[in-house]
């Protein structure tokens, strides 16, 4: 139906009640150890440390056991880290990367209250890489962890084709409340300090 | 909600779940584990309350200013690509949705999760005309294959056991007879649906939070099947309830924080995907996004109901209901169940064909309690009741039964004489009845009655 008639349903007479403002909530504290213990509950894991990226990196491509890609952003990294075994996303259609076992991304940011990761249509402007591949590994600034998502997503753009914030790999209870890791898309997640 | 809507049958269809003892205690203490869940997560979060005040104050605000939430919206979305509808019904909607698939040459499509798809009747209606819709949450997926709706807007097949899946499965996918190991089926289910997914023509997907200031919708799932819906098909067609557009991308920051905390105690969901139209990187990507009214105007005008209008269907209230766990979702005949089903129904189908519902509940206020939007729900349910009896919808055996009540209450005499007849008789309530009434005695015990009345300790203790 015309869309003035649609919405003259639902207009009302008065002043309307007012919008609460920004929510000031609690100060989550930006931290590594937080985010880990966090993501840990969501089904992913922090790689330590201690180890030095690009060797976590070289030896989980290593691993795959079959085609790794990277999405733009982190295949810049990698590249300028001599990381070897891994394509580039490239262009095409959106199924192309079915038959991935391994994806690499870049997220832009981090947050500790939920163990979300941040993408945008910069870091991943192929969205389908990061459903479709069996399995990710996250590569985030270590300077981009925030506390709160309320903070995370007052830094997320407003604008771009999209955003997605993910937290921990794809999942499912829907048998019998029993917890299933890799629903639809990736079936493990890791997240590497770059 | 679905068209055409069946009377609930409630104490029919509710008293044939609890026919299986085993499987009402099993569905009980799932749900519970949710509640369990949900409560872990909330006090774990120190701004909790806080933050449901503010949620419930944001959505206030939003039922006061949809015609100017929708204008912005409409603006910031057209000029993002979206080709914005509007439909005044289910009618509307299923005919705009089942236009644009014609117009696009689709037959083949895939559909996460989507309560107002549901609620309109938009899978049997499609399918009907031809179209393969396959829905893609595994739970949807199981009762999609089972024939029947989902029994919770979460969870949708909750009230099955794994070896009724294994069984589906068996006869559907092929999986091997006799296997039931959740893993197992859900991968067999993955790898069914991952090839669907690649070969759809279009993807239809709800839409959790509709953005004003971006002109983008959010949308919310554990599996990623909203994503690769979006990501894969060519054509997108996202359905929106007219309650679901918020201010700004902090509005829908708020929402998030407290919506997956609520259904499941997760701190967010695995996907929580915001998506502005088309994308510009794909040539001849086209995405259409229709919002529904089928009697939520009708709701909003109404304002003693209008702030169930608030709710973000994270599922909480069924599953703290304890009326909801033991009856399960499809004893309420309607697509969403549990309290807020109960307080939507007699606005949304009816007071006549919903006349049931505002009774399946103790009152207990569970509900009203674990809301993330502080709902007051069963202060709603008290006030269907009160328009049912008023409208005289409530069955004659109940009003007698009100009616006798309230004369025995307004006589102290009568009352305390009953009271003394009653500690002497009591054990009788705990012999089996006969009739309807008998349900009532199952999976409950009469309490123990104590030896005195209440006046007569008090006049032992206080004198």
């Amino acid at each position: 139906m015309d869309e003035a008639a649609f919405l003259a349903r639902f207009r009302r007479d008065g002043a309307p009640a007012p919008h609460p403002g920004r929510f000031a909530g609690h100060a989550w504290e930006a931290s590594w150890e937080g985010f880990a213990r966090v993501l840990a509950g969501v089904g992913g894991s922090l790689a330590d440390a201690a180890q030095e990226p690009r060797a976590a990196v070289q030896a989980a491509i290593d691993l795959a056991g079959g085609r790794v890609v990277a999405a733009p952003a982190a295949g810049e990294r990698l590249a300028a880290a001599g990381v070897s075994g891994w394509e580039p996303a490239g262009n095409g259609a959106p199924g192309r990367f079915a038959d991935v076992q391994l994806g690499i991304l870049w997220a832009e940011l981090a947050v500790a209250e939920n163990a979300a990761l941040l993408f945008t249509a910069e870091s991943l402007p192929e969205r389908s890489l990061a459903f479709l591949a069996e399995r990710l590994l996250v590569l985030v600034p270590a300077g981009a962890l925030v506390g709160g998502m309320a903070e995370g997503v007052a830094r997320a753009p407003r604008h771009g084709h999209h955003h997605t914030w993910m937290s921990g790999p794809s999942k499912t209870a829907d048998i019998e409340q029993t917890l299933v890791i890799g629903a639809h898309g990736a079936k493990a997640l890791v997240v590497v300090r770059w | 909600m679905s068209s055409p809507p069946r009377i609930p049958a409630f104490h029919r269809d509710a008293g044939r779940f609890l026919a299986d003892d085993a499987r009402v205690g099993w569905h009980d203490q799932a749900l519970w584990h949710l509640r369990a869940k949900r409560d872990k997560a909330a006090a774990a979060t120190p701004d909790w309350e806080a933050l449901r005040d503010h949620a419930a104050a944001l959505k206030a605000h939003v039922l006061d200013q949809l015609p100017e939430l929708w204008t912005r919206f409409s603006a910031n979305a057209r000029a993002a690509g979206w080709t914005v509808h509007f439909a005044a019904d289910a009618a509307e909607m299923r005919a705009t949705v089942h236009g644009l698939l014609t117009a696009a040459g689709v037959r083949r499509v895939v559909k996460s999760k989507s309560m107002l798809s549901e609620e309109c009747g938009l899978n049997p209606h499609l399918e009907a005309h031809g179209f393969e819709v396959v829905d893609t949450d595994l739970g949807e997926r199981i009762v999609q294959l089972r024939h029947e709706p989902p029994s919770h807007i979460v969870v949708p097949a909750i009230h099955l056991k794994r070896a009724e899946v294994g069984e589906l499965f068996h006869r559907e996918l092929g999986t091997p007879a006799g296997l039931d190991d959740p893993t197992a089926l859900a991968h067999a289910a993955r790898a069914d649906l991952r090839r669907r997914f690649l070969a759809a023509e279009a993807g239809i997907t709800g839409v959790n939070i509709a953005v004003a200031e971006t002109g983008a919708m959010v949308v919310c799932t554990n599996e990623g099947n909203a994503d690769l819906g979006t990501a894969l098909p060519p054509l997108h067609i996202a359905v929106v309830g007219a309650e679901k557009v918020v201010p700004t991308l902090d509005d829908a920051g708020v929402l998030l924080r407290l919506l997956a905390r609520s259904a499941t105690g997760q701190p967010i969901t695995s996907y929580t995907t915001h998506l502005a139209g088309p994308d510009p990187r794909r040539p001849g990507h086209a995405c259409h996004l229709v919002v529904v009214d089928n009697g939520r105007s009708r709701l909003a005008a109404d304002e003693h109901h209008r702030r169930a209008l608030s709710c973000i269907r994270c599922g909480a209230c069924l599953n703290t209901c304890p009326v909801y766990r033991r009856a399960s979702g499809h004893a309420y005949g309607t697509v969403i169940p549990g309290p807020i089903g109960a307080v939507l129904a007699p606005a949304m189908i009816g007071t006549a064909a919903a006349r049931a519902l505002p009774f399946a509940s103790s009152l207990c206020g569970s509900c009203t309690q674990v809301c993330p939007v502080r709902i007051d729900l069963h202060d709603q349910l008290l006030a269907w009741r009160r328009q049912l009896a008023d409208e005289g919808l409530v069955p004659l055996s109940k009003r007698l039964a009100m009616r006798a009540g309230a004369w025995f209450l307004a006589h102290p005499r009568l009352f305390a004489a009953g009271g003394w007849l009653g500690r002497r008789l009591g054990f009788l309530a705990r012999l089996p009845i006969p009739g309807p009434h008998r349900l009532w005695l199952r999976h409950r015990g009469m309490p123990d009655l104590p030896a005195d009345s209440f006046r007569a300790q008090w006049k032992n203790r206080h004198g």
